[in-house]
C-alpha cells in the first residue's frame, strides 16, 4: 500500500528534494506521516528511478524479490492470532492477538549497489502486536544500512533480515515462510503458509494512486499461522491468518492528501476484503478509493471509489489527530459491515506515528464475522 | 553473698542455658569483628586504585585491530538481542584527515535514527535533517567557512548542505558513506554507543570511571578518542575513583549494618533467653525477703560478665576469621591483629550493651504480662507507623522503611502461626499434638523465634542477592569491554600552558585537545564549569546538538534543581557577569554538585583563568612508543598503558568481590546460628514441658522427632515471609538505596537457585535445633521433671 510508502518517505526525507518537514519542537522523535504531504511530486522526467508503468507485468517467484531500481518498497504482514487450544482456529472467537511486522526498502541513489558505507539501501522494520485481553499495543522500529550481516534482502533464497527480526522462505514454494521477530517485552516466531494464490490489485498489479502516481501492488491474504508469541516472557502457542502485502515504486504521493484509511479483512466464511480512501485535505472524495473481494470459491470483485463507502462511527484522538476506531462500511454489491477496533489505542509510538491495529468485524446484529487490520494515518 | 551464691549455683546448673548465651554473644561479636576487618581490607584494595582518565568508547578490537563492519554488525545482532543493556543504539564512525587538510567526521545518520526513538535529541547537524544528509557526497562545513555551495574533497566535488558550529575550522561532519567514500575506508574508527532512557546503573558508573574496561554510558554518546590517542590527566581526576570507592564501601557497610543487626538479635535472644529462664528463681528469692533491686543488680552484673566473656572469645574468633579468609586468597597477605579502638567499642557495645539489654528487656517483658493487656494492640503499631514514616525520608526514610517492613512482616508471621500452631498441623499421635498444644499455649515464644528465622534469613539472603547482583553487573561490565586503548597518566596539579605546549610539540603528536574547567557563581552558588572544545564529539558526550553550546549552556540535575530549572542563569566569575539561556540538561553521577558545560569560546568571556584537568595527544600511527617515552623522561609524566590501568581495576574489583563473597558467608553463618539460637531459646522455655512429656513415657527418639517436626513446620511458614522481605530488602537496596546515595542503581538480578538454597538451609537448620532439648532429655528425672525452675 502506498501508506507505507509515505511513512517511509517522510522518515527518511526526500533525499532528491533535500527539504525537511516542518519540525516538531515538542517532540523531536515524531514524524507526521502527513508532513510529506506538502511536498512535490516527482514527475517521471526528474525522477532516475525505475518507473510504474501499466504494462509491466507482474511475475513470481521473481516479484516477492526486492527490486533495487525502485525508490521505495514494502513487505508487509498483518496477523490476526489466537491461542492454539486444539490446532484450530475458533469459529466463533474474536482474535485474540494481532501483529504486524513490515520491511520497507528506499533506496538513496538508483546505481546499483555499491559495498560498505557506500550502499544505497536504507531498510526500516516496525513491528507491533496487540495484546487483547491484556488490551495493550506494543511497538518497535529499527532502521539500518544494507549491510551484510544486520540488514539485507534478498530474493532468492528468499529473506528479510533486519535487528531483531527475519522473514525467510523454508520450502520449495515462496512460502512456508518462517517469521522471526523480537523486542523489548514481546516477540514472535511463526510460519506462514499460502492457502490462496495472490491477488494483484488494481490493473494486473499497477495499482494508480493518482493521475500521474502509481505502484504495483499485490496481496496474499490468508496465509495459514502457527507457531508461538512471547508476551512478558509468557509464551502462547497460536494459530491464525495472516495478510501480506507488496507494493514498490518510485513517486511520491501527490498533493492535497492529508491522510488514508486502509483495511484488510478475513472473513469466518473465507472470504477476504481489502478497501481504502484516500483522505484529501479539502474532504472530497478521492476518485482513486479502491476496493477488493474474494469470495470463498475464490472469485474476485474489485471496487471503484464510487462503489463503497467508509462511515467513522467513533473516534479517539492520538497527540491531536482523530483516528475512528468503528467504522461503517457499505459496499454497494454486498450490503454493510460493521469494523471496530479489538482495542482502540493501538496507535504506533514509532517515530512516523500512525494507527495501525487488530479489528473485528460484525454484521449490523452484531454477530461476529471475522477479524482483519485497520491502519489510519493523518 | 548467698543471693550471689544461689544465684551462680542457679546459672551452672543450666550449664546449657549458659553456653547458648555465651555461644550466640560470642558469635556475634565475632562476626562483627570479621566483617569490620574484612570491610577495612576492601577499603584499602579499593584505595589502591590508580586514578584513571575518563574515556570509554569502542576504538580498537580486543586484539588491538580495527574494527571492521562485520565487527559492527556482531555487536548490533547482540545489541538486538538485548545483549547489551543500557544501549539502545550502535553508532559508527569514520574519522579521517583528507590529504588537503581537512579532518571529516561521518557518522551512521541511519543508526542513530534508532537512538532517537528513546534516547535523547542527538546531533542531526543542526538545521539540516539527517535525510538530506544522507546525499552521498554531502557535507556539513564549519560556520566561519564561506565555501558556497561545493567544495572539491579528493578529487571529488562535494556538496555542501549547511553548516556546523563546532567551532572547528578543519571539521567537515558528514554521513558515514560520503566519509567512507572520500577517505577510502570501510574500517569504523569508533563506535559510539547510546543511552537507553533510564536512570544510571553500576555499570555506567563503571565504565565511566575505568578506561578500557567498557563501553557503556547512558545519557551520552562515546567516541571520546577517534583513533589511537593518549589521554594525560593530572591527579584530581582521582576524585570519581574515590567516589566509586565510597559507594562501594557505602554498600558493603550496608551489609555490615545489617550482620550487625542479626548479631544483635542472636545476642538480645541469647541474652534475654538467659534472664527470662532464671525468672522463677528471681521471684523465690524475692519471696524469701531477697531486696529486688539487690536482684536486679546481681543478675546485671552477671549479664555484663557473660557480655565480657563474649568479647573476650569473639574478638579474637572475628580477627581469626577475617584473616583466615584474606589468607585464603592471597598467602602473602599480611596477618592483621590489630585492635583498632572503633572495633572494640563495636564489640564491647554489642557484647555487654545487648546483653544487659537483653536482661532489662526480659524483665519488663515478664513485668508487662501482669499488667493490663489491653493496650497490646500498640505492639502493632510501629511496623506501620515506620513504613508510612520511611516515605518521606529520603536515604534516611528508606532504613525506617526497612525496620518497618521487618516489623511488619515479623507481626503477621507470628499472628498467622498463632493461629496454624492452634490447629493440628500434623496427623500426630495424641503426644505428637500434646506437644503442639503445649507449643501453642506458649504463643508469645514464637515470636522470638519467628522474628529470628525471617530476620536472619532475610538479611543473609537479601546480602547474597545484592552481592550477586553488584558482580552480575561488574561481569556484564567486563564482558562487553572491547577496546585496548592507550591512556597516559599524570601530571601532578594539573597541566601548565608550557607543558601543553611541549606535549603538542612532540614529534609525531598530530593535534591535541584538552578539557579545561573554571569556577563561577550562580548567585551564591558554587558551580564548577567545565569548558568543552566545541566539536560533535565533545558535544554528544553530554548528549547535545552540536550547535547547542553556541551561546548557551548545559547544566547537570543538581543545578536544575536548586535553580528551579530556570531557562536563563546569571553566572558570575572573576572576570565578569553574563545571562546565559540552559539549552539543555546532562545526566551527573550527583555526587560531584552543581556543574555546568559551556564551550571555550564562551569560557573565554567569563574567565581569565581555566585549569587544565586534561589533555589527549592524537599520536600519529607506530609513534606510541617515542611519544611515551619523551613524555616519561622529558616531562615526567606517567604513562600506562589501558591494559595495565584495567588488570590493576581487575585486580582491585575482584578482591572486593571475593571479600563480600566472605561477608556474605559470615551472614550466611550468622543466620544458621541466629535461627539455631532462636530455637533453642524456644526449646530451652519448654524444657519442663518435655521432661514431663519424658516422664509419662514419650521416648527420646519421640521427642526428637515431635521437636524437630516442629522446628521444620514452623520454619516453612515462617520461609514465605522471609524470602519475601529478602526480595524486598535487596530491591531496596540496589533500586532505592544507591540512586539516593550515589545516583545509580544496580540491576537486582534474582538468582532462583539461591533463593532456593536459602530455602532449604532455613528449612533444614531450624530442626537442628532440636538436637539441645533430645540432649538434655535423655535420662529421664522426676525430680528434674517437677523442678519449677526449668
Amino acid at each position: 500500500m502506498w501508506r507505507q510508502l509515505t511513512s517511509l518517505c517522510s522518515l527518511l526525507f526526500l533525499v532528491a528534494c533535500g527539504q525537511a518537514p516542518e519540525p516538531e519542537p515538542r517532540d523531536e522523535t515524531r514524524i507526521r506521516a502527513s508532513s510529506l504531504l506538502s511536498e512535490e511530486s516527482s514527475t517521471v522526467a526528474e525522477n532516475p528511478f525505475t518507473p510504474v508503468t501499466p504494462e509491466t507485468v507482474l511475475r513470481f517467484p521473481e516479484d516477492h524479490a526486492p527490486h533495487p531500481s525502485f525508490r521505495q518498497e514494502w513487505w508487509y504482514w498483518t496477523l490476526a492470532l489466537w491461542r492454539a487450544r486444539d490446532g484450530q482456529i475458533p469459529a466463533d472467537i474474536p482474535a485474540e492477538f494481532g501483529a504486524q511486522l513490515v520491511y520497507f526498502r528506499r533506496a538513496l541513489a538508483p546505481e546499483p549497489d555499491p559495498e560498505g558505507w557506500r550502499a544505497t539501501q536504507v531498510y526500516m522494520t516496525h513491528f507491533a502486536m496487540t495484546h487483547v485481553d491484556a488490551d495493550a499495543h506494543r511497538s518497535t522500529e529499527v532502521l539500518s544500512r544494507e549491510i551484510p550481516g544486520i540488514a539485507n534482502i534478498r530474493g532468492e533464497p528468499f529473506e528479510l533480515r533486519l535487528p531483531g527480526s527475519r522473514v525467510r522462505n523454508t520450502g520449495e514454494g515462496f512460502t512456508p515462510l518462517a517469521m522471526l521477530a523480537e523486542a523489548q517485552g514481546y516477540s514472535l516466531n511463526l510460519e506462514l503458509r499460502g492457502t490462496e494464490p495472490a491477488i494483484l490489485q488494481g490493473l494486473n498489479g499497477y495499482s494508480a494512486k493518482s493521475e500521474e502516481a502509481a505502484s504495483h501492488y499485490y496481496s496474499i491474504p490468508r496465509l495459514a499461522v502457527r507457531g508461538a508469541i512471547e508476551w512478558d516472557a509468557s509464551t502462547v502457542p497460536v494459530v491464525g491468518w495472516a495478510w501480506m502485502d507488496r507494493e514498490w515504486s518510485s513517486q511520491e504521493l501527490p498533493r492535497g492528501l492529508v491522510g488514508w484509511d486502509w483495511m484488510a479483512l478475513m472473513l469466518q466464511d473465507g472470504s477476504e476484503l481489502m478497501v481504502y480512501q484516500l483522505v484529501r485535505e479539502d474532504g472530497s472524495r478521492d476518485p482513486f478509493n479502491y476496493g477488493v473481494y474474494r469470495d470463498a470459491s475464490g472469485s474476485i470483485w474489485k471496487f471503484e471509489s464510487d462503489e463503497f463507502s467508509m462511515l467513522a462511527l467513533r473516534i479517539v484522538e492520538f497527540e491531536g489527530d482523530a483516528y475512528p476506531v468503528a467504522w461503517k462500511l457499505t459496499i454497494d454489491s454486498l450490503g454493510e459491515l460493521f469494523v471496530e477496533a479489538a482495542i482502540d489505542d493501538q496507535y504506533l509510538q514509532t517515530s512516523v506515528r500512525y494507527w495501525e491495529g487488530l479489528v473485528r468485524v460484525t454484521d449490523s446484529d452484531g454477530e461476529y464475522l471475522g477479524d482483519g487490520y485497520l491502519e489510519m494515518t493523518r | 553473698m548467698l543471693l550471689r551464691r544461689a544465684l551462680l549455683r542457679e546459672l551452672s546448673r543450666g550449664k546449657w542455658s549458659l553456653l547458648a548465651a555465651l555461644v550466640g554473644l560470642s558469635v556475634a561479636v565475632a562476626s562483627v569483628t570479621a566483617v569490620h576487618l574484612l570491610n577495612a581490607r576492601v577499603a584499602l584494595n579499593l584505595e589502591q586504585l590508580q586514578p584513571l582518565g575518563l574515556s570509554a568508547h569502542i576504538a580498537r578490537r580486543e586484539d588491538g585491530g580495527a574494527i571492521a563492519i562485520s565487527d559492527y554488525a556482531a555487536l548490533v545482532e547482540k545489541l538486538a538481542r538485548g545483549g547489551i543493556p543500557s544501549v539502545s543504539a550502535l553508532v559508527p564512525l569514520i574519522d579521517g584527515t583528507l590529504e588537503d587538510g581537512w579532518r571529516i567526521l561521518g557518522m551512521d545518520w541511519v543508526a542513530m535514527r534508532n537512538a532517537r526513538q528513546t534516547g535523547p535529541s542527538l546531533a542531526t547537524g543542526g538545521e539540516v535533517e539527517f535525510g538530506a544528509l544522507l546525499t552521498r557526497l554531502s557535507v556539513l562545513v564549519p560556520e566561519s567557512s564561506d565555501l558556497g555551495d561545493e567544495l572539491r574533497l579528493a578529487g571529488r566535488s562535494v556538496r555542501i548542505l549547511g553548516k556546523h558550529s563546532t567551532g572547528d575550522e578543519r571539521l567537515l561532519v558528514s554521513d558515514i558513506a560520503t566519509a567512507s567514500e572520500l577517505l577510502q575506508q570501510d574500517a569504523i574508527s569508533a563506535l559510539a554507543l547510546v543511552e537507553a532512557p533510564a536512570t544510571f546503573s553500576l555499570v555506567d558508573i563503571l565504565d565511566h570511571l575505568f578506561v578500557g574496561l567498557g563501553a557503556v554510558r547512558r545519557s551520552s554518546m562515546r567516541q571520546d578518542t577517534l583513533g589511537a590517542g593518549y589521554i594525560i590527566s593530572s591527579p584530581d581526576q582521582d576524585l570519581p575513583v574515590r567516589r566509586f570507592v565510597t559507594a562501594i564501601m557505602f554498600n558493603l557497610g550496608v551489609l555490615s549494618v545489617l550482620c550487625l543487626l542479626v548479631a544483635g538479635f542472636i545476642a538480645f535472644q541469647s541474652a534475654a533467653g538467659t534472664a527470662q529462664r532464671r525468672a522463677p528463681l528471681m521471684g523465690r528469692l524475692a519471696s524469701m525477703g531477697a531486696h529486688p533491686t539487690r536482684l536486679r543488680r546481681l543478675v546485671y552484673g552477671e549479664s555484663a560478665a557473660i557480655g565480657l566473656i563474649a568479647c573476650a572469645i569473639g574478638l579474637p574468633l572475628g580477627m581469626a576469621t577475617s584473616n583466615l579468609a584474606i589468607q585464603m586468597r592471597d598467602l602473602r597477605a599480611q596477618l592483621d591483629f590489630q585492635l583498632d579502638p572503633w572495633l572494640v567499642a563495636k564489640a564491647i557495645t554489642l557484647g555487654i550493651g545487648v546483653s544487659l539489654l537483653g536482661t532489662f528487656l526480659a524483665q519488663a517483658r515478664s513485668q508487662a504480662r501482669e499488667k493490663d493487656q489491653h493496650f497490646a494492640w500498640l505492639w502493632f503499631l510501629p511496623g506501620p507507623v515506620l513504613v508510612v514514616l520511611g516515605l518521606f525520608g529520603g536515604l534516611p526514610g528508606v532504613f525506617l522503611t526497612l525496620g518497618g517492613l521487618f516489623l511488619v512482616f515479623v507481626q503477621v508471621a507470628w499472628l498467622m502461626l498463632r493461629r496454624i500452631s492452634r490447629m493440628p498441623l500434623l496427623q500426630m499421635p495424641m503426644r505428637g499434638r500434646e506437644v503442639l498444644r503445649g507449643a501453642s499455649t506458649h504463643a508469645m515464644k514464637l515470636f522470638p523465634v519467628v522474628s529470628a528465622f525471617i530476620l536472619a534469613l532475610a538479611v543473609a539472603l537479601a546480602m547474597q542477592l545484592m552481592v550477586s547482583s553488584l558482580k552480575n553487573d561488574f561481569d556484564l561490565f567486563l564482558d562487553q569491554r572491547l577496546d585496548g586503548e592507550l591512556n597516559v597518566e599524570g601530571g601532578a596539579g594539573g597541566l601548565s600552558r608550557e607543558q601543553i605546549h611541549d606535549l603538542a610539540s612532540i614529534p609525531g603528536v598530530t593535534n591535541t585537545r584538552d578539557a579545561q574547567t573554571a569556577t563561577a557563581w550562580v548567585g551564591p552558588l558554587r558551580v564548577e564549569v567545565r569548558l568543552i572544545d566545541y566539536s560533535p564529539a565533545g558535544l554528544m558526550r553530554y548528549g547535545a546538538l552540536p550547535d547547542t553550546l553556541e551561546n548557551s549552556i548545559l547544566i547537570n540535575g543538581q543545578l536544575a534543581a536548586e535553580q528551579e530549572e530556570a531557562a536563563m542563569l546569571h553566572i558570575t566569575s572573576d572576570q565578569g557577569q553574563l545571562n546565559l539561556p540552559v539549552a539543555d540538561e546532562f545526566n551527573d553521577f550527583g555526587a560531584l554538585g552543581p556543574r555546568m558545560v559551556m564551550s571555550k569560546q564562551l569560557g573565554a568571556e567569563l574567565f581569565a583563568h581555566t585549569r587544565v584537568e586534561s589533555l589527549r595527544l592524537f599520536v600519529e600511527s607506530g609513534m606510541e612508543d617515542q611519544v611515551r617515552l619523551r613524555i616519561e623522561e622529558e616531562l615526567g609524566l606517567a604513562v600506562r598503558s589501558t591494559a595495565e590501568s584495567r588488570q590493576g581495576a581487575e585486580r582491585a574489583l575482584n578482591d572486593t568481590f571475593w571479600i563480600s563473597d566472605v561477608l556474605s558467608l559470615v551472614a550466611l553463618l550468622v543466620a544458621v546460628f541466629g535461627i539455631i539460637t532462636g530455637f533453642n531459646q524456644l526449646h530451652l522455655t519448654r524444657l519442663r514441658e518435655f521432661r514431663l512429656l519424658r516422664g509419662l513415657g514419650v521416648s527420646s527418639r519421640e521427642l526428637l522427632a515431635l521437636v524437630a517436626a516442629q522446628s521444620g513446620v514452623m520454619a516453612a511458614l515462617a520461609l514465605p515471609f522471609a524470602l519475601t522481605l529478602a526480595l524486598i530488602m535487596a530491591w531496596i537496596l540496589c533500586q532505592q538505596v544507591n540512586p539516593l546515595a550515589f545516583g545509580f542503581s544496580i540491576n537486582l538480578g534474582l538468582d532462583w537457585r539461591l533463593i532456593l538454597v536459602f530455602a532449604g538451609i532455613g528449612i533444614c537448620v531450624a530442626p537442628l535445633a532440636s538436637l539441645l532439648p533430645w540432649r538434655m532429655t535423655r535420662e529421664v528425672s522426676h525430680v528434674a521433671t517437677t523442678d519449677e525452675s526449668l
